[in-house]
């Protein structure tokens, strides 16, 4: 355990000094910022878009930090080397990749909980004033879900990371996410397909490949008044469903990246 | 070191149940994430006219989610613009992609749904209706994207009740609003009517008494808000005048409809030019003049603002049941629709009360008015009667009644009386003071105040030019048949027709167009007039037909 | 006591793309190491030397073969407690000073922090780079000799009994290199096994006690240093030389020649012709001035040995084809 803390600990001061991955942060916050001017151009509520705007820089600002960090994890250790001196100490493999993604994640936590910070100050400063103002704290939920959906986004690329290179991992990752995202289409499909074959497909696809659709959780977040049914449910099985598929991906990269050469 | 044996047989016997694990939760998760709240169901749907394509709310994925807000609420600011400029054809792909991109977004249904169904109009203001349909369809799919709030079932309640006047419809829609924490003015309240159009009076009862159950709720509520309190303060105040009215009203009606009036329609339609047609009439439509709650009708007479609605459309046209939202027209449908207001029947009996205007003045004496006092014009009033003060100088004989009109034109009574005339008992004395009176006396002679001495009445007349070569667009007449269609239904007509009428016309008859089927339990004045094409193109004035 | 390093029979084949052959990193590699060994691992660049060294250390895994450290099968954790590894131009994580680089890798043995902490400035100020100057700069500051130092001192957190070090004075002036050699000389005083593979044959020759040569992946030759570079010939000095002794030295060395009546002839170290000679000088009256046994370097071994010459980069040249070992001679071995 001393040793995957330590892998984590050091994983996670490495990549907050990374320039790209900071330029992502900053961006995110400053667009947040910049969501404040939305409001004089449309007809909507200026909440409603601060709400969705937010939620949608934070997502996408937390693709791409989590893609290019998790995507170099291994790799990079082995190509500069520095894995060397490690695994020469008494530390398992196994304890390496976690230590490793647990830092991935503690990273892209930090940087989350930041441009979440951000959004429910602005959500708050918003509402001063406002009849009837919603709890802004209300937002975690969807922070809290985009977080979950890069902790998955980050375990399938980390899983990548053990067997392909950056540069092909960052296409299937990406693709992968793309396709995770159209659970629905999947799962109709499923359903609809012309043929017994094409249902098959796409129903293994749907149940297999890692549903990110699952955490999308803006639309409530963005018109309160909507309610949904079996909130607490959804979000913890969304929850379970991140870290169990997490766990298989990361299982199996421990037992691919225990017979790797480096 | 590599792992052991165990350990690696451990963690490949672990991966299976995982692997289960995660279907299982995917297959508990996939109903939880179809709801409309989360995924709403609108979003998987045909675009504009591209029949068969569709583009699945994933395409717009979780990671620019938020974005589609703020696209869509330019993209209403660019719409709003069009409007502005009157530009209604651009905002109907705009409508089709905002509620794609937010269908949880109420305004632009809502706000859209009207653009479609009232703006889009002919050069004199008539809307076109063969988009009904499909502002149908988009109220539908707002409530599938939005079922759980009372909004749309709201828009769609008050499109069926205003504009396409189906009540039967538009109480389905609001009863299944009422079910989702209304806003009690708007909704209950048009329930209530909506009832009553329908000709269900014990529903908008029960109705009437639900809203006012509703609305002390809400004022004995601890949480409920300031706005709230105000709201159903005034609201409860509304319904519980309604439900007076509602009780005397279905006390009075019952008895007041007898004997059914004829109401003896008789028209012209003349074609004047190609795509012009002249529709003149006049018919004998009876309504309340004076009102008493405690004993229903006291004077009735000929009234005014009765509408005899008017609908030139290709012939068998019914107005489809559209299942998605499509703006997209089919040009050789043709639909007009309007109306036309009958006025200046009057009436007066021998001995009775009339007031004689001179030029083009009209009469306008709310007092005389609710006593049945008619204005006569100078060639109806010829020979009709005497001035007043003749006739009270012995001219002419005035009835009782005449003398109880007189008693309360020239005494009138409070503002805030709901009595018609002055209690019989008083009118003699009434009457002695008034001929005591040489200025009261040719004060009312000035306004021109006589006194009948045979009975008269005129029948309201109607005329209506309807122009059709302006608007080429709206009116193609690609068809060769077409049917003409002149009604009127009581059931939404004003309440001091209704007085002697009827909720359903049940004191409304007529020898050739009284028609008791087209409306389930409702007898209506309607009659089909075929007309062709050529009756409607054809060059010079053509009378197409006359009821005479 | 089971030996420090014990190798038996290794093989380590890479399949070339494309081709049926496939290439042997390791070809049949059999040695023993005893503890408090310093043993010389030679070869040129790709010969097998950090192949070897990783599976020794589990980075890699061996075709066929087995490799044990501290008695232990190669890549086991506890042994790794005892054990440390110097790689080639180690890296280190750039956003650290050299005291954090050695305090991670401290944790890594499971100290705790403050412990860690305090074991690394010490490695930090025994290793040279205590100054205030050097203690504030980051790795990404350093020259490469700075480096090495700080691989020095990860090396030597855990006090180790056994020491991987590869190329450890590669790229450094000549006082570095000293500097590190004298570390390796104090190493070894204190008992420590140590697999040395060095390019650096001078700091080899002084350093180790046996040393082996690798070449194309096969065990060249192994043995102690003395015994290695022990000469088989010897230089004869004389003066006043006479004709006659040059013709009888000619009878027993044809390749000898004294020209002038003076000078230094090579023969073969061979005890019966050194005498032969002497008796002969004696006899023709020719002073003998000295007999020195000639001593190789480790160079001429090393080029004896693989047949080429070695460059300053440890490259041969002239070197013969690489010995491929066909796919169904592959099969067969398995």
């Amino acid at each position: 355990m001393n040793a995957i803390l330590t892998i984590a600990g050091n994983t996670i001061s490495e990549a907050l000094r990374r320039k790209v991955l900071n330029a992502f942060l900053l961006g995110g916050v400053a667009v947040l910022a910049l969501t404040f001017m939305f409001g004089q151009f449309t007809a909507r509520q200026e909440l409603t878009l601060i709400r969705g705007m937010g939620l949608g820089i934070i997502t996408l600002a937390g693709i791409f930090i989590t893609v290019i960090l998790s995507i170099n994890l291994i790799p990079t250790e082995i190509e500069r080397r520095t894995i060397y001196t490690i695994l020469a100490k008494p530390v398992n493999r196994w304890e390496f990749l976690i230590g490793k993604w647990l830092g991935a994640i503690a990273t892209i936590g930090v940087n989350i909980v930041l441009m979440g910070v951000v959004l429910i100050i602005a959500v708050a400063l918003k509402q001063i004033g406002a009849e009837n103002p919603s709890n802004p704290l209300e937002l975690l939920k969807g922070i809290l879900m985009i977080f979950l959906q890069m902790v998955l986004l980050c375990s399938v690329a980390v899983f990548f990371s053990v067997f392909l290179t950056p540069l092909v991992n960052f296409f299937l990752t990406l693709s992968l996410f793309i396709i995770g995202n159209m659970s629905s289409f999947t799962q109709d499909l499923a359903k609809t397909g012309s043929n017994i074959l094409v249902k098959g497909f796409f129903t293994v696809v749907h149940y297999l490949v890692p549903n990110f659709g699952n955490f999308q959780f803006t639309n409530p977040l963005v018109n309160p008044a909507v309610e949904v049914k079996s909130e607490l449910l959804f979000l913890t099985q969304n929850c379970i469903y991140g870290l169990v598929y997490s766990a298989v991906l990361l299982i199996l990269a421990v037992l691919i990246f225990d017979r790797r050469e480096v | 070191m590599s792992l052991s044996g165990s350990k690696t047989n451990l963690l490949r016997g672990l991966l299976v149940p995982l692997i289960l694990l995660v279907v299982f939760l995917q297959a508990q998760i996939d109903p939880l994430r179809r709801q409309p709240a989360i995924e709403p169901p609108q979003a998987n749907k045909v675009i504009g006219g591209l029949k068969g394509a569709t583009l699945p709310f994933e395409y717009m994925l979780g990671a620019v989610s938020g974005f589609r807000q703020v696209i869509a609420g330019l993209l209403w600011v660019r719409s709003d613009s069009f409007f502005h400029s009157g530009n209604y054809d651009a905002i109907l792909p705009m409508i089709r992609l905002i509620t794609w991109l937010d269908p949880n977004w109420l305004d632009p249904y809502a706000t859209g749904a009207w653009h479609i169904t009232y703006n889009f109009t002919d050069t004199d203001q008539r809307s076109d209706r063969r988009y009904l349909p499909a502002g149908v369809a988009l109220l539908n799919e707002g409530i599938q994207s939005n079922p759980d709030i009372f909004d749309m079932y709201k828009e769609k309640g008050w499109l069926y009740y205003d504009k396409i006047k189906d009540y039967n419809e538009s109480a389905k829609a609001l009863e299944a609003g009422m079910q989702h924490k209304p806003d009690i003015n708007q909704v209950g309240h048009l329930l209530a009517n909506a009832y009553i159009r329908a000709g269900k009076v014990d529903e908008a009862e029960k109705q009437f008494a639900d809203n006012i159950r509703l609305h002390k709720a809400n004022l004995a509520d601890p949480k409920a808000n300031d706005d709230t309190k105000m709201r159903s303060g005034s609201g409860l105040k509304n319904q519980e005048g309604q439900l007076d009215k509602l009780a005397f009203r279905k006390k009075w009606r019952a008895v007041n409809v007898n004997p059914p009036i004829d109401a003896d329609l008789k028209f012209q339609v003349r074609r004047i030019k190609p795509k012009v047609i002249e529709i003149t009439g006049s018919w004998n439509m009876i309504g309340s003049k004076g009102f008493d709650k405690d004993k229903g009708i006291i004077v009735e007479g000929p009234v005014d603002g009765a509408r005899l609605d008017i609908r030139l459309q290709d012939e068998g046209y019914q107005m489809p049941q559209v299942a998605d939202f499509n703006f997209e027209l089919d040009p050789s449908v043709m639909i007009m629709q309007d109306s036309v207001s009958v006025r200046g029947g009057k009436k007066v009996l021998k001995g009775g009360l009339y007031a004689q205007t001179k030029g083009r003045a009209t009469f306008n004496d709310l007092a005389a008015d609710k006593v049945g006092v008619y204005g006569f014009n100078e060639q109806d009033s010829a020979g009709l009667g005497v001035p007043l003060d003749q006739a009270l100088a012995g001219k002419a004989q005035i009835s009782p009644f005449g003398m109880n009109q007189l008693a309360t034109v020239a005494y009138p009574l409070p503002y805030n009386s709901t009595a018609v005339f002055h209690p019989e008992a008083e009118v003699p004395a009434l009457f002695n003071r008034l001929k005591n009176d040489p200025g009261k006396i040719a004060e009312l002679t000035k306004k021109g105040f006589c006194i009948a001495v045979k009975d008269s009445q005129v029948e309201g007349t109607f005329k209506k030019e309807i122009d059709m070569s302006k608007d080429p667009k709206m009116y193609g007449f690609a068809k060769d048949k077409y049917e003409l269609i002149l009604s009127f239904n009581p059931r939404y007509t004003s309440d001091f027709v209704k007085d002697r009428l009827g909720w359903n016309g049940e004191g409304l008859s007529d020898k050739r167009y009284l028609d008791t089927t087209t409306i389930p339990g409702a007898r209506i004045l309607r009659v089909k007039i075929p007309i062709t094409k050529d009756d409607l193109l054809g060059n010079g004035e053509k009378v197409i037909m006359d009821s005479k | 006591m089971p030996a420090a390093i014990d190798i038996k029979n290794l093989y380590k084949q890479y399949p070339v793309p494309l081709k049926r052959e496939a290439v042997n990193a390791v070809d049949n590699l059999t040695i023993k190491i005893e503890e408090g060994e310093i043993f010389g691992f030679l070869g040129a660049n790709g010969a097998g030397k950090t192949t070897t060294i990783k599976i020794l250390l589990g980075l890699i895994y061996p075709t066929q073969g087995e490799a044990s450290v501290l008695g232990k099968p190669a890549g086991d954790i506890e042994t790794k407690h005892k054990i440390a590894y110097l790689p080639e131009s180690p890296y280190f994580y750039e956003h650290m000073t050299a005291a954090e680089v050695v305090t991670f890798y401290a944790q890594l043995f499971g100290l705790k922090r403050e412990d860690a902490k305090k074991r690394a400035e010490e490695l930090v100020d025994f290793v040279g780079l205590g100054s205030k100057s050097d203690r504030n700069k980051r790795i990404s500051e350093f020259s490469k000799g700075m480096r090495q130092r700080v691989g020095i001192a990860q090396s030597l957190i855990n006090n180790p009994t056994l020491l991987f070090y590869d190329e450890p004075t590669s790229g450094l002036d000549a006082i570095a290199r000293r500097d590190i050699r004298d570390l390796m000389l104090q190493l070894k005083e204190q008992g420590k096994t140590m697999f040395l593979s060095s390019h650096q044959l001078e700091d080899v020759e002084k350093v180790c006690h046996r040393v082996s040569v690798i070449h194309k992946g096969k065990l060249r030759t192994i043995g102690l240093v003395d015994e290695l570079l022990a000469g088989e010939r010897v230089d004869i000095t004389v003066s006043g030389a006479t004709p006659s002794f040059n013709e009888r030295l000619k009878t027993l060395a044809p390749e000898a020649n004294v020209l002038g009546g003076a000078g230094t002839f090579n023969v073969k170290d061979d005890a019966g012709l050194v005498a032969q000679i002497i008796d002969t000088a004696r006899a023709e009256n020719t002073r003998i001035i000295s007999i020195i046994p000639k001593r190789r370097t480790l160079e001429d071994l090393f080029v004896n040995i693989v047949g080429g010459r070695l460059t300053d980069e440890g490259s041969i040249e002239g070197a013969p084809d690489v010995n491929r070992v066909s796919a169904n001679k592959y099969k067969e071995l398995n």
